[in-house]
């Protein structure tokens, strides 16, 4: 299931992470949650990014699935 | 595939109900309330409530503050500040980003179809969000 968790601080920090998304899907999502919260008049600026591991044992298993289906 | 982005927010050009919405939170937790007008020190009504998005009194507050955009989108704090610590202002400022961010952000998910769930934690307002299925 996809997931998102954000924590907010008390100094406008925001942490963002996605989880259960397939491929790049969940960059696409970041993109429009941003889109969506600059039309409600927050003004985002991204300070890092960073993949998580389940990004790699994603990638892997797709890698995986590709050979053998191919 | 996962990731995690840390972002810096700033108000620009807000929705007004979200606005509403973050400041009556913040009075809310801070016990304060709603009112419509602002009085100055000689507690005379200073401006009314045509004059504002909303206003309150709090502890901080005590003759009423007043919330409104101006001509460049950005959120002002109108009333008269006499006596009023200006670490209680920047504290107030301070909330009204993060409970900004936090009205716009929940408002974003549901529109991105998840449903969401908020949570303050000490200082911080932590958001999960699940997509429906």
């Amino acid at each position: 299931m996809r997931e998102i968790k954000v924590e907010i601080d008390e100094n406008g920090k925001v942490k963002i992470l996605y989880s259960g998304f397939a491929g790049g899907a969940c960059f696409e999502e970041a993109k429009k949650l941003y889109t969506l919260l600059k039309a409600q008049g927050l003004d985002v600026s991204i300070e890092t990014t960073q993949v998580t591991p389940e990004f790699y044992s994603t990638a892997s298993a797709t890698k995986v699935k590709e050979v053998n289906g191919g | 595939m996962s990731h995690f982005s840390a972002i810096k927010v700033k108000i620009q050009n807000p929705n007004i109900d979200l606005l509403k919405n973050a400041v009556e939170k913040i009075v809310q937790e801070t016990g304060g309330q709603v009112v419509q007008e602002i009085r100055d020190a000689n507690y005379n009504t200073l401006i009314q409530g045509k004059d504002f998005v909303i206003g309150f009194t709090n502890d901080t507050f005590y003759r009423g503050v007043g919330i409104k955009i101006d001509e460049n989108g950005e959120v002002k704090l109108v009333g008269d500040f006499w006596r009023v610590s200006q670490e209680g202002i920047e504290k107030f400022k301070q909330l009204l980003v993060q409970r900004y961010a936090s009205e716009a952000m929940k408002y974003s998910l549901m529109k991105l179809g998840y449903k969401v769930q908020e949570q303050k934690v000490q200082d911080k307002i932590m958001i999960h969000a699940m997509e429906v299925m």
